[in-house]
């Protein structure tokens, strides 16, 4: 999936900011940035392995908003509920279906076991940015930490 | 309706050299004044991020009284800022929002104080850190080794602290010296979702990560004698400090309940110039069941902090000896709402008090306080930063009309992670800390360059504007020989 993500300076949490190529894409990123946040070490080593690489870790993952920006809250914090629930990070997704108000997604991960951990209490929906841009979908949302 | 022009310092008016205010005025939807505690040459620093801003979008709440109020140590949060507190009237729509109490509900402090002189400590202070350290899981993904089944864990949410006595943790004396008595009542554990039941299977007696931390410090100035010997302190005593929360328990229950207010919010015709400022009437049905929730989270959180009470105490006489011990002087929280009683131009109301990185401190003969506090007030424990000292403030009779009995939680972040990581390099800061006379046991080096003094404000000062504005009074200032941190 197209796109990226970087982790912006905060006061006293962090800020995710992600683009994506399409919507779907931007649901991806977002992952990818969380679990960056939360363990750059296990990413690391997936990025080492070829791509090829077949994830030990699988979580099947359905999540509803009343609108898109609630969407995105609900599913990173059922996203962030499965890394501190399993100790995993998740690297690889499959959107199995998303529209504004649903999506369903395939997680594909690692353990974080043995490994220094950051810690992300909630995704809020303080100053939450969702919108569409002339090269696809930008979207930024701050993590307490 | 909420536009947001940036704030100045010719916005605000001057009450007295540390409170200032912003206008009703000052914003078309403010519903009251938003009131800070600072000095003049502090608005700069203050003003650096939106914490202000957010501030004033508190006064918006629906049932807001009197004003929303700034702590000295106010920085930029979500929804409410850190050091924040604002009442709404319980029973004229006044609003409950879990975001005016934060993540980590009943994060706060428990202060014990040791029988043995900082003389004979000092000695030990390597491997008392390295026992403490041992003892007391930390960090993200450490469980505690306290095993206990899904029953116990609705005990534990119903009574909190209290529970743990019975089961032999602790003592009587610990649950005495504590803000409600380690158990709030209202607890309903039927409202803790599974979610927030599976992130706690493991985590009781744990200190977690970010700014929690274990702390060994020596008592270093007495600013009130007569109220010092009330408390227990003399100089060269030795205190432990433990600053955590409710772990994931209370960050998922904050989820659940900020998700669920907001699918209600437009049944409840509110317009907020935030969504993290979900919030519900206190008497509907969500806010009555978001309240339940709190407090049952609150309640494990008071069993947290006492659970780790208890793990330092056996650490501690492994190495000092068993007639070495440690009493627990009081235990406050900084991030949770409660229903008190206030007056309100003239007339006694029921509100519900926000405080959200801020800390109860009520005054002499409140009927909150244990008799022997009684006559001179509530302790409030702010603790510094790993490299800076910590107070002991004793509440003000004058606080609970100024602020509803409410000072300031800590330093107060200046700077950010990313940018105190930049900045500072972990191990430099070890050796600093180390030249300082401080021990420091943490493992990850980026997680105490974040946590570094330089990324605090001055805890002298904001300790200094809460004496000032007579929110609490300085007793005594305790500097810190060693920091244990996740």
């Amino acid at each position: 999936m197209d796109g990226s993500f970087e982790l912006v300076a905060h006061t006293a949490d962090v800020k995710l900011r992600v683009k994506g190529s399409s919507y779907r894409s931007l649901f991806v990123q977002m992952v990818r940035g969380m679990s960056h946040y939360l363990c750059a070490n296990a990413i690391a080593t997936i990025e080492s392995e070829s791509t090829c690489m077949i994830l030990p870790v699988l979580r099947n993952t359905h999540e509803s908003g009343r609108d898109a920006t609630a969407l995105v809250v609900n599913f990173l914090s059922e996203v962030l509920y499965l890394c501190d629930r399993y100790n995993e990070v998740y690297w690889y997704v499959t959107v199995n279906n998303c529209t504004q108000q649903s999506i369903s997604a395939t997680l594909y991960g690692i353990s974080t076991a043995g490994r220094n951990v950051q810690d992300i209490k909630a995704v809020t929906f303080h100053d939450l940015i969702l919108e569409e841009s002339a090269t696809g979908w930008i979207a930024e949302v701050l993590f307490d930490i | 309706m909420n536009e947001k022009r940036r704030i100045t310092l010719a916005d605000l008016v001057k009450i007295n050299e540390y409170l200032f205010e912003i206008p009703a005025s000052f914003r078309s939807d403010m519903r009251v004044p938003a009131r800070v505690y600072m000095t003049a040459t502090m608005f700069d620093e203050i003003n650096e991020d939106t914490s202000l801003q957010q501030l004033v979008n508190i006064t918006t709440l629906p049932g807001i009284k009197k004003h929303a109020l700034a702590m000295p140590d106010i920085h930029q949060g979500y929804g409410f800022p850190i050091g924040g507190v604002a009442a709404t009237a319980i029973d004229h729509g006044g609003v409950i929002s879990p975001g005016g109490i934060g993540y980590d509900i009943n994060c706060g402090v428990r202060l014990l104080v040791a029988n043995t002189p900082s003389s004979q400590v000092l000695p030990l202070i390597e491997k008392l850190a390295t026992a403490l350290y041992n003892a007391v899981p930390s960090g993200v993904g450490r469980g505690g080794i306290h095993r206990y089944t899904p029953e116990d864990l609705t005990v534990i949410l119903q009574h909190g602290a209290k529970a743990l006595v019975e089961r032999g943790y602790g003592n009587e004396q610990d649950l005495l010296f504590c803000e409600e008595g380690g158990s709030m009542d209202g607890a309903n554990p039927d409202l803790i979702s599974d979610r927030a039941r599976h992130r706690a299977h493991d985590q009781l007696g744990t200190l977690g990560s970010g700014n929690h931390f274990l702390e060994i410090q020596v008592v270093e100035k007495i600013y009130d004698d007569a109220v010092a010997r009330i408390f227990g302190l003399e100089i060269d005593m030795v205190t432990v400090m433990i600053h955590c929360g409710s772990r994931g328990l209370g960050h998922q229950v904050c989820t659940d309940f900020v998700r669920n207010m907001d699918n209600a919010i437009e049944q409840f015709g509110f317009s907020l110039p935030d969504r993290e400022l979900a919030c519900a009437p206190c008497t509907s049905a969500q806010g009555r069941d978001y309240y339940a929730a709190m407090v049952a989270a609150a309640n494990f959180a008071w069993a947290n902090r006492h659970m780790i009470g208890h793990m330092v105490r056996k650490a501690w006489q492994e190495v000092m000896g068993s007639n070495a011990t440690l009493h627990t002087l009081y235990d406050v929280s900084h991030n949770i709402g409660k229903q008190e009683k206030h007056l309100i131009e003239g007339k006694r109301m029921n509100l519900m008090v926000h405080r959200k990185g801020a800390t109860r401190a009520f005054g002499p003969h409140s009927p909150e306080l244990p008799e022997r506090y009684a006559s001179v007030g509530q302790p409030v424990l702010i603790p510094g930063t790993m490299g800076t000292s910590s107070y002991v403030l004793v509440g003000a009779a004058d606080g609970l009309e100024q602020s509803f009995g409410s000072s300031c939680h800590g330093a107060g972040r200046r700077m950010s992670r990313t940018k105190a990581k930049a900045m500072i390099k972990g191990k430099e800061l070890r050796k600093h800390l180390q030249k300082l006379g401080i021990t420091v046991r943490c493992d990850s080096e980026s997680g105490l360059a974040e946590e570094a003094p330089r990324a605090y404000k001055d805890i002298d000062q904001v300790v200094e504007v809460v004496h000032g504005a007579g929110l609490a009074y300085k007793v005594a200032r305790m500097r810190p020989i060693a920091v244990i941190k996740g």
